[in-house]
């Protein structure tokens, strides 16, 4: 076979992309242009963040209940049981609202195909 | 050989450098196709090689601020692609072992079959895939990119006789594998 030949046969050879090939790229592209000027997304991070804030504000509502006196005309222990009710219920829901935005983060990711 | 990024190149890197996206969506057009023959003659699957030529582009565009012109465009992309496919196939090679794909399926093409142009194309790049690596990436880079040997030793790292060889190489094994799976017709190819 001469070279001309082989040429001839490489360049019929030659692959085309997906239509939508540079498309999807400079689709890519810009996300990660856009990612790497927001926050930077740790679940585990955030969560842990989060819950140590938590719980130092529960320690000292609690340090601040224990001692003895009145606030706003009402007894300081007997606060004690609403306080930690609304903290309880306060801590699950900002559990919950990360959770949530940890799921629609990976869901995008996964829409962009981004690993 | 050729020793200047072209002047159209040279805009629109300019341009990809202060930030223009668009410009490198036009860079990408020019060069897609090409590259994407040069990562399938590496991993032998079109839609991984697209994948693999997806972060390419990416890892191009993050990269091209380092592009200082020193040497010519095409020559910078074309050892990206391709050390990031000997990257790829070697992460890959567990997997698909390119050894036990040499063997192409004799004597299943009909007259009918090989006259259709499409058909031509993919019994060209059957024998293709039954190339080693080394041996098809020369082949493409010096026939169908027209490098000079020297640009493709640039680009591949290979020494200058060993390039040869495997042209050499390159070239018997696609004639023995297109004769293998054409027979007779071969003389009728193009």
């Amino acid at each position: 076979m001469n070279e001309q030949k082989i040429k001839e046969i490489l360049e019929r050879s030659r692959l085309e992309t997906s239509s939508d090939f540079t498309e999807k790229l400079i689709y890519r592209i810009e996300t990660k242009k856009s990612e790497g000027t927001s926050i930077v997304w740790s679940f585990p991070t955030i969560l842990t963040v989060v819950t140590l804030i938590l719980f130092c504000v529960s320690f000292l509502l609690y340090q601040s209940l224990n001692s003895r006196g009145f606030f706003f005309g009402i007894n300081r222990n007997e606060l004690k049981t609403p306080f930690f009710l609304i903290f309880s219920i306060l801590f699950l829901l900002v559990i919950n609202y990360i959770m949530k935005l940890n799921e629609t983060h990976k869901q995008r990711k996964n829409e962009l195909g981004i690993s | 050989l050729k020793n200047k990024t072209s002047d159209t190149d040279q805009t629109l890197i300019q341009k990809i450098k202060e930030g223009d996206t668009s410009a490198f969506g036009q860079l990408i057009e020019k060069y897609k196709n090409v590259s994407l023959s040069l990562v399938y003659s590496i991993l032998k699957d079109k839609e991984l090689s697209e994948d693999v030529l997806q972060d390419i582009f990416i890892k191009v565009f993050e990269k091209i601020d380092s592009f200082k012109y020193q040497s010519i465009f095409s020559t910078w992309l074309y050892r990206i692609v391709i050390n990031t496919s000997y990257n790829e196939l070697k992460k890959i090679k567990p997997k698909v072992d390119i050894d036990n794909i040499t063997l192409l399926p004799e004597g299943f093409i009909t007259k009918e079959d090989f006259f259709k142009v499409e058909n031509q194309k993919r019994f060209i790049q059957l024998a293709l895939k039954a190339i080693k690596p080394e041996e098809s990436v020369v082949l493409n880079l010096f026939y169908l990119c027209e490098m000079s040997i020297l640009e493709i030793t640039k680009i591949t790292g290979f020494s200058e006789s060993k390039i040869k060889v495997n042209l050499h190489r390159g070239r018997s094994n696609l004639d023995f594998q297109l004769r293998r799976l054409l027979g007779d017709e071969l003389k009728n190819l193009l």
